[in-house]
């Protein structure tokens, strides 16, 4: 009880309320521009919060956060570009269902998942935080290399066709991620020379190029701008999601919970990387994969839900050991550091009303995010109204500007471009470009771990194998690319 | 040739070229890291084995082409205007070059559809200013001004 009045006091006060209104706003909106993302917006704001106190800080801080991570969803489903690297698998099956005439109905699903997402992932890191962190300091290189693995695994196996072009298409995307500055004894690495190129291929340049270039390039030469707008007659309630089809969902949301919940408290990892592998996990274990990439909503629910659990899931690691989950909280502890207060173990300790100010602030801005976002879905779906020769060149001025802004160089527009056109070629071959993507996001961290787990261990590439949970990631990546084909073969005996 | 398997036979050989260039990344002396050349290596690998994979495997398809003559000339069109803004930002600024690209596009996306000239010319300065006034002003993030000014 003597925490609680501080902090229900700090996060009701009007001028934390107003701020947390005006952030989640901001994020959503920055999470909606694609280039753009709630990291982009907490960077940003970082400076102006220097004058307030650190938990009305923190509170403005974290709805940005959530607001961005959550609207990533609304380009993914209106435009078919993720507004950020956690909405890539949303557009899979959102942005077909609003071809199809079904916006509100898709944004419906994403407004829901995200809600669950983020609420329930933020109560279990505010009451589990302390006991989970443990598990944490138990994961060695190995697991993590190999939990790396089976994710671009399970991603290669869900391409159609031909595995060797999926496989390809992975190999090359570690190609393209190794170039520039090497982790561990930083040699540059097939940069010719170019300072540019020495720190590496940057991501939300490549994300840009693959999917906004990519799709209104290919609109454009195939003249396929054929959205079918909703008919004003056709009302739709509450969130434009029957119970039943929620029904249907409850064990794909909590499989994609937990995977979310559980990538996003792996250091280094995040929203990124668990939408994928949510998507990947709803699709193969269903009972009509062949509807996924054609409008299903599973998939929708799946990658909401597992992005926006992988916001709880970061906060676990970063208030109980004071270390990053991802990108965004890796600019909130430099602000902690800024604001005098020093992560890790002891921040419980020290500032405990800080600390549930924190949690409350993200369990505050999930609620005020649902309810921005379900008043705001019934006019988002007029975007797609506006004449097309009007939309997509404002949309690539967008992108221009995302990719200038990551790195304040025109090179990175250059790199965006060729990564569309590069795009267009692996369309031409066949090559699915997920794979490709999720390489070169995960190849760092793949890299940084494969040469930790050699270097502390006596026993060489042993223990990747020795070690049960890395043993279990291990098969579980190899038989998601082994069984297929071996199915197939026996069906045929 | 099949076109899967010419696009066997490239990624096989770009895969042979980077095995190769991983192989020249010299490894640190006295440690037991495996040095910066095992990660492209494993790339490279991976891409000569599926490359050849994808020649052992090649079917002949069949059906739609991936672009048309009609649809290729639109995607050499589309491609080339966005190039020259790329060019064009360095040396003009996003002022100067954004109206430019935006009307052009607009053209191009319009088809056959016509558009005012001046409807074109209001939109294209229009998101200019706004995009600059929203990115540079209220955002603070800086955009190009161009070597020449």
């Amino acid at each position: 009880m003597g925490i609680f009045n501080p902090v229900v006091t700090s996060l009701f006060s009007p001028i934390s309320m107003i701020l947390m209104l005006g952030g989640s706003i901001m994020g959503i909106i920055f999470g909606a521009l694609p280039g753009l993302s709630g990291t982009i917006g907490v960077t940003l704001l970082l400076p102006l919060t220097f004058g307030m106190s650190p938990n009305l800080a923190i509170a403005l801080l974290i709805s940005v956060w959530v607001g961005g991570v959550s609207g990533g969803f609304i380009s993914a489903t209106l435009l078919g570009i993720p507004g950020t690297a956690s909405s890539v698998a949303t557009c899979f099956d959102a942005f077909p269902l609003s071809k199809q005439g079904k916006t509100t109905k898709a944004l419906g699903v994403g407004i829901l998942a995200s809600f669950i997402g983020t609420f329930l992932s933020a109560i279990i890191a505010m009451v589990l935080s302390p006991f989970i962190a443990k598990l944490a300091i138990k994961l060695g290189p190995w697991e993590i290399f190999s939990l790396c693995f089976s994710a671009i695994t399970l991603i290669v196996s869900m391409s159609k066709g031909n595995i060797f072009k999926g496989l390809a298409s992975a190999s090359i995307g570690l190609v393209f991620s190794s170039v520039g500055f090497a982790p561990v004894d930083a040699y540059n690495r097939f940069s010719f020379g170019n300072i540019y190129l020495s720190g590496g291929l940057n991501g939300v340049a490549l994300m840009l190029g693959l999917f906004a270039v990519y799709l209104i390039a290919m609109d454009y030469s195939k003249r396929s701008n054929d959205y079918v707008v909703e008919d004003p007659k056709d009302k739709i309630h509450g969130f434009g999601v029957t119970f039943k089809e929620i029904k249907n969902n409850i064990w794909n949301m909590i499989r994609s919970f937990a995977i979310g919940l559980w990538i996003g408290f792996l250091p280094g990892m995040g929203a990124g990387l668990s939408n994928l592998l949510a998507y990947s996990q709803a699709k193969n274990s269903s009972k009509y994969p062949e509807k996924f990439g054609k409008g299903c909503i599973d998939g929708v629910f799946a990658s909401e839900t597992s992005n926006n659990a992988a916001v709880g899931g970061a906060m676990i690691p970063m208030t109980s050991l004071g270390i990053p989950g991802d990108a965004t909280t890796a600019v909130l502890l430099g602000g902690l550091i800024l604001h005098g207060l020093q992560p890790g173990p002891l921040l419980f300790n020290n500032n405990p009303v800080f600390v549930y100010v924190m949690y409350g602030a993200t369990i505050i801005a999930a609620i005020m995010v649902l309810l921005l976002q379900f008043f705001g879905m019934r006019l988002l779906p007029k975007i797609l109204k506006i004449p097309y020769h009007y939309l997509y060149p404002t949309i690539l001025i967008l992108c221009f500007i995302g990719a200038f802004s990551e790195t304040n160089t025109l090179f990175n527009t250059g790199l965006m471009l060729f990564f569309g056109f590069f795009s267009i070629l692996m369309g031409w071959i066949g090559l699915p470009s997920t794979p490709f993507l999720m390489a070169f996001i995960l190849g760092p961290m793949l890299e940084v771990n494969l040469r930790r787990g050699i270097s502390y261990s006596t026993t060489g590439l042993a223990d990747f194998i020795t070690r049960p949970v890395s043993a279990l990631f291990l098969l579980v990546g190899i038989g998601s690319i082994i069984l297929p084909p071996l199915r197939r073969i026996f069906k045929r005996i | 040739m099949h076109k899967d398997r010419i696009a066997g036979i490239v990624i096989a050989l770009f895969g042979a070229v980077i095995l190769f260039a991983s192989t020249k990344i010299p490894v640190r002396p006295n440690t037991s890291d495996p040095g910066s050349g095992l990660f492209p290596l494993l790339g490279g690998t991976g891409m000569f084995i599926c490359g050849l994979g994808m020649i052992a495997t090649a079917k002949k398809q069949s059906g739609k082409p991936f672009l048309g003559k009609e649809e290729f000339t639109r995607l050499l069109k589309i491609s080339l205007v966005l190039i020259i803004y790329v060019i064009s930002l360095n040396y003009l600024g996003f002022l100067i070059s954004s109206p430019f690209m935006l009307y052009a596009l607009t053209s191009l996306m319009a088809y056959e559809k016509r558009i005012l000239f001046w409807r074109k010319a209001v939109f294209a300065v229009s998101i200019t200013i706004l995009s600059w006034l929203i990115f540079q002003k209220i955002f603070t993030i800086l955009l190009p001004t161009g070597k020449l000014f």
